[in-house]
């Protein structure tokens, strides 16, 4: 099953780097080991937590029985002598119990305190992994034409929409062209201010002027 | 000094822009990012001055005489 096990995991693999090759059957061997091998450390970790539960309960009866065989033997005693160091010897067995319970309680509440640290770490790690692949994922959508083609088209409408001193860049560049192009405050041959731009005469432009609300300027 | 504080502003908050822009250009998701928004801005633009495109597309040219 392990061996089965890693060759299908191998392909997987081979198949997500693109590429295919053969696994030599010394590669499967040792890919098989090595499943056997993180199987028992993890059956012996678990092992040993379960002997050393069942090694804490046993040293909790042995206290009970060793306290219930010296009231026992307290009960049966006749001189007030023996009877103090039979009470002696419960008071130290049950001082000892409860120091051992709370030594085991400071024991759980730090193992706790590892837990809930391991727990946060896996919740972290997780979230990260899939805030990753989202990440990846919007990577790989497509994007035709790459990111310069949005960009000419949006500097091309930016040319023929958004006007400028009254003309949109189009509109300036033609004037330009053909030679009307006039800015406002320009000062003519004789020394006097042109007025303000006004379109050049026997010119039509189907264009909108922006904000003007209507189809086209005639002059 | 009110002008020159909107103009600090003003480009304080171009500059974040396209430091922002420039820092997911660097991504291969960054650029996923930036195309599509790239698209809606054409988008917008064309919605917002919808009468001049539908003028340009109609019967748009420049006649000289």
């Amino acid at each position: 099953m392990s061996s089965k096990r890693a060759e299908a995991m191998s392909k997987m693999q081979a198949s997500i780097d693109g590429y295919s090759f053969n696994i030599s059957q010394e590669d499967l061997n040792r890919l098989a080991d090595e499943d056997v091998q993180l199987d028992e450390a993890a059956s012996m970790q678990s092992n040993k937590d379960l002997v050393e539960a069942e090694r804490l309960k046993q040293a909790e009866l042995k206290t009970e029985a060793d306290i219930e065989r010296l009231k026992a033997a307290k009960q049966k005693a006749s001189s007030d002598a023996v009877k103090a160091e039979y009470d002696e010897e419960m008071k130290r067995i049950q001082l000892a119990k409860q120091q051992k319970q709370q030594e085991e309680k400071e024991l759980s509440a730090s193992k706790l305190a590892g837990h809930a640290i391991e727990q946060t770490r896996t919740a972290y790690q997780r979230v990260q992994d899939v805030t990753g692949e989202a990440w990846d994922s919007l990577g790989r959508v497509s994007t035709p034409g790459s990111i310069f083609l949005p960009i000419a088209v949006l500097l091309i409408l930016f040319l023929l929409l958004l006007p400028v001193n009254g003309h949109t860049r189009i509109e300036w560049l033609w004037l330009a062209l053909v030679g009307d192009a006039h800015l406002s405050g320009e000062v003519d041959n004789s020394g006097g201010v042109q007025e303000q731009t006004q379109p050049p005469q026997n010119q039509t432009f189907s264009f909108n002027t922006p904000g003007s609300g209507f189809t086209g300027v005639q002059v | 000094m009110n002008s020159s504080g909107s103009v600090v502003g003003w480009l304080t908050a171009w500059l974040l822009m396209f430091m922002l822009l420039f820092i997911l250009a660097r991504t291969r998701a960054g650029h996923t990012i930036i195309y599509y928004l790239a698209w809606l801005m054409v988008a917008l633009l064309i919605v917002s001055h919808g009468k001049q495109v539908a003028s340009i597309l109609s019967g748009g040219n420049f006649t000289n005489g």
